[in-house]
């Protein structure tokens, strides 16, 4: 370690906004964890409200599993978002592969261009689209396919059974896009040399794209998955919420720790039960991410994230 | 070369994580509160207020309500030209949808201590119990003391109603003074059917006409049902806590054991009842994913709607939905802590001017100009004068009232075309026939069993809209519930609130 602070001092100031940021965003809120333990009442400001609220121990973790169902929404939270780490890896891999591939630069634009879309409509308009679609009076599904074929309507927002499917459908067609530009730009850094050499030597593109593409984007593959396993608590409130219109009747499938915290307190605005139900997200999560990291390491201390 | 491109890929890396990492932490959606409140955290500035013989220098006053959001930019500017010379505030007036849209809204808002100055408040919006004992809002004994208008308008005990432990935390709209409920039926329908209102008694005895609106009225569902907003409310429990909580007694006084309404034998047969209205198609099959009443009242393809009931209300409810409807009473008239709860104007603690918040709260008791201006909007823009007192809304001109019961003094509105020209008078002797309930006055305090009630809560809003609308069949819904209320320690929330309850009615022996 020879260099000396000034000659690094560009790269620190580079470093200087992202930090700020960072401070901002998720340290100093880190105050509010002391909320979690205390019976919150206003005083004056907020921070004085911080040091006058009383005391009171455990007792706001207490409602979480009070509820009958602590263990479906846990375990909903968990079972998600493992399918969701997993295709969010395969399917936009795949999808960027064969986006690669394609040789007209036009219709490579316009595929991912689509692709991207969905990216940017809010859940809300998302779940208004799924409506209609998925209406018993009305939706798509019922009165332009099921109909006229003569089959019975469906009452979706009643039936549990399809939700799985349509939830999951719903993520991958929000994210993938987004997905695919991260493994997109990894590929195109990939040196032509090396694929230039393998078809010397007569490799197929098939063999091209497993011995060369996937080994180079596997530890993006491995960091990214390592990212998401860290929030595995933490579900997507504005999927859950809001594409199945927050039916009870499907809470057996699409209820996760987001909904059933944000159902149970919008009405008490107990801020005390709120922090601790944020807290014990984050703590689990902390302790996924450093579990999956170690085992990671044991296999291969090289794509490790820390 | 290898170890350039490593580099080269390392760098992308890293860039890509970050920038997911950063949107990652932009889009998260968690209620907690946490997130808003940092932001705030400056406003430690103590209220100052200008004294009164100085000219008032131009405040922002900011002012939260219920009701269909709408533009209220004209509203805003016609209040701060009226009351340029007097008050002198630039009003800022926002509508957030109903009682479930607009308390998520205002609950993080009030535990972050923004500078609100005016916020709707009660017992089915905003919890009014729970934010005044959490220190939400302002007390305002001082105010009251110091300007006495508004307890000359709404009658010392009615404004003692809404006290907690002596001290007002907010002013109660001076409106009807008890409550009942009943159906809004579409007009038309009802002079083309023919039908006397006085026959009508029950929801049995629209019966026929529903079957006669599915036969003759293609596109017209009979009964319309959203959330709470169902014939749930024909029973009327006298409730202890908000709608979602378990706890109720019947609203005839016969008896003071606290019950379970939500499992209660009446609660499960109207359950089954409405299981065969929806096999009948009496209720819409959609019912239970519609989440706005007033939209779907105004899309005028509803026969009939239950409705809390008060003279009048049908002429406030056109206004509201633009659909002509006539009301026909249900259940008995009764006094009960609905009432001064249902409606009242409270200061959040982190307003910057609460005394001037107070003195505009105040005008809309006194100044029925302004009162009227808040609620019906500009004259010749959005209604017009058709008689003294009385005028007539003009059709889409941007804003509709939400109602007039909502704030300030109900009885200095201008009469509505259709409106009784004794309304008053009306309203007077509707409160006269109210029933006082048993538990007028008690306070249940929900701190004991504050993570049972959340629990239950969550029990409730599983189970309730497909209940309420008929949307499942009620036997193994209800006994799953049952069992969902057992782990969620309904009968401890129970047994708490009989406690009080009995303790309250020894001291308070009437």
């Amino acid at each position: 370690m020879k260099h000396s602070f000034k000659s690094q001092l560009p790269f620190f100031l580079m470093l200087l906004p992202g930090v700020f940021v960072l401070a901002v965003n998720n340290y100093i809120p880190m105050f509010g964890v002391i909320m979690a333990f205390q019976k919150y009442r206003f005083n004056e400001n907020f921070f004085k409200s911080l040091f006058t609220s009383e005391f009171v121990g455990l007792t706001n973790f207490g409602f979480f599993f009070k509820s009958p169902n602590a263990y479906i929404v846990t375990r909903n939270t968990i079972l998600y978002n493992l399918v969701f780490i997993a295709l969010d890896i395969i399917i936009p891999v795949m999808l960027a592969i064969g986006l690669n591939e394609l040789r007209g630069k036009v219709m490579k634009k316009f595929y991912q261009s689509t692709l991207f879309l969905p990216y940017f409509l809010s859940w809300i308009v998302v779940s208004y689209l799924a409506y209609s679609f998925f209406s018993f009076e009305s939706g798509f599904i019922n009165r332009g396919l099921l109909r006229p074929l003569g089959l019975e309507s469906i009452n979706w927002y009643f039936e549990p059974k399809y939700w799985p499917a349509i939830l999951i459908f719903f993520h991958l067609w929000k994210y993938v896009g987004y997905n695919i530009v991260v493994y997109l730009a990894a590929i195109v850094g990939i040196d032509p040399e090396y694929y230039e050499a393998a078809t010397l030597d007569g490799a197929t593109k098939w063999q091209g794209i497993r011995h060369i593409t996937i080994p180079l984007l596997k530890p993006l593959m491995v960091i990214l998955g390592l990212l998401a396993v860290g929030r595995i608590f933490n579900a997507d409130f504005g999927l859950f919420y809001n594409v199945p219109k927050n039916m009870g009747t499907l809470y057996s499938v699409t209820d996760v720790i987001d909904t059933y915290v944000f159902r149970a307190l919008r009405n008490l605005n107990n801020v005390g039960m709120s922090s601790a139900a944020g807290l014990y997200q984050a703590v689990l999560g902390c302790i996924t991410v450093f579990t999956a990291n170690l085992i990671v390491r044991r296999i291969d201390s090289d794509k490790a994230l820390f | 070369m290898k170890t350039k491109m490593t580099m080269v890929a390392r760098i992308l890396v890293s860039v890509l994580c970050l920038a997911l990492l950063l949107t990652g932490c932009g889009k998260t959606v968690t209620p907690s509160a946490s997130d808003s409140a940092t932001p705030k955290a400056s406003d430690s500035a103590t209220p100052q207020e200008s004294s009164e013989n100085k000219p008032l220098e131009n405040v922002k006053i900011t002012f939260y309500c219920v009701g269909d959001s709408q533009d209220m930019t004209h509203i805003e500017e016609a209040v701060n030209e009226y009351l340029k010379d007097t008050l002198n505030i630039t009003l800022e007036y926002e509508c957030f949808g109903w009682g479930d849209t607009y308390t998520p809204k205002i609950n993080p808002m009030l535990a972050a201590g923004e500078p609100i100055d005016i916020v709707f408040t009660s017992n089915w919006a905003a919890n009014y119990r729970v934010n005044a004992v959490n220190g939400y809002f302002r007390e305002l004994n001082d105010f009251l003391a110091k300007y006495p208008a508004i307890e000359s308008v709404t009658g010392k005990d009615f404004l003692n109603a809404t006290q907690i432990n002596g001290k007002n935390y907010a002013l109660p709209c001076n409106k009807e003074q008890a409550h009942n409920w009943g159906f809004l039926l579409k007009k038309d329908l009802v002079q083309e059917f023919g039908i006397d209102l006085k026959s009508i008694k029950s929801l049995e005895d629209l019966e026929p006409y529903f079957d006669k609106v599915l036969a003759e009225k293609p596109g017209i569902t009979p009964l319309l049902a959203v959330q709470m907003d169902s014939p749930w409310h024909l029973l009327d429990w006298n409730t202890f806590s908000d709608d979602d909580v378990p706890g109720a007694l019947y609203n005839d006084n016969r008896d003071t054991k606290v019950i379970n309404q939500f499992l209660a034998p009446e609660s499960i047969a109207q359950y089954k009842q409405m299981r065969d209205y929806f096999k009948k198609k009496y209720i819409h099959p959609d019912a239970a994913t519609q989440d706005n009443f007033s939209a779907e009242m105004s899309t005028g393809k509803y026969f009939a709607f239950v409705a809390p009931m008060k003279p009048g209300k049908a002429v406030e409810m056109s206004a509201q939905t633009g659909i002509e409807w006539e009301e026909v009473f249900i259940t008995p008239i009764v006094m009960s802590n609905r009432e001064a709860d249902g409606a009242m104007l409270a200061i959040p603690i982190g307003s910057k001017n609460p005394e001037r918040a107070f003195q505009f709260i105040e005008l809309l008791y006194t100044d029925a100009k302004l009162k009227n201006l808040m609620n019906y909007g500009v004259e010749n823009r959005d209604y017009k004068f058709i008689g003294e007192n009385r005028i007539e809304i003009i059709p889409n001109s941007g804003y509709a009232s939400s109602g007039g019961w909502r704030f300030g003094d109900n009885f200095k509105d201008y009469l509505m075309a259709g409106e009784a020209e004794n309304k008053a008078e009306l309203w007077r002797e509707y409160n006269k026939a109210g029933l006082p309930l048993i538990n007028l006055g008690f306070v249940f305090d929900a701190t004991n069993v504050a993570n049972e009630v959340a629990a239950c809560k969550d029990v409730v809003q599983t189970y309730y809209k497909q209940l309420f609308t008929g949307s499942v069949d009620p036997d193994p819904v209800v006994k799953e519930m049952e069992a969902a209320f057992k782990t969620a320690g309904a009968d401890l929330v129970i047994a708490e609130m009989q406690k009080q309850f009995d303790e309250w009615l020894i001291t308070n022996k009437k």
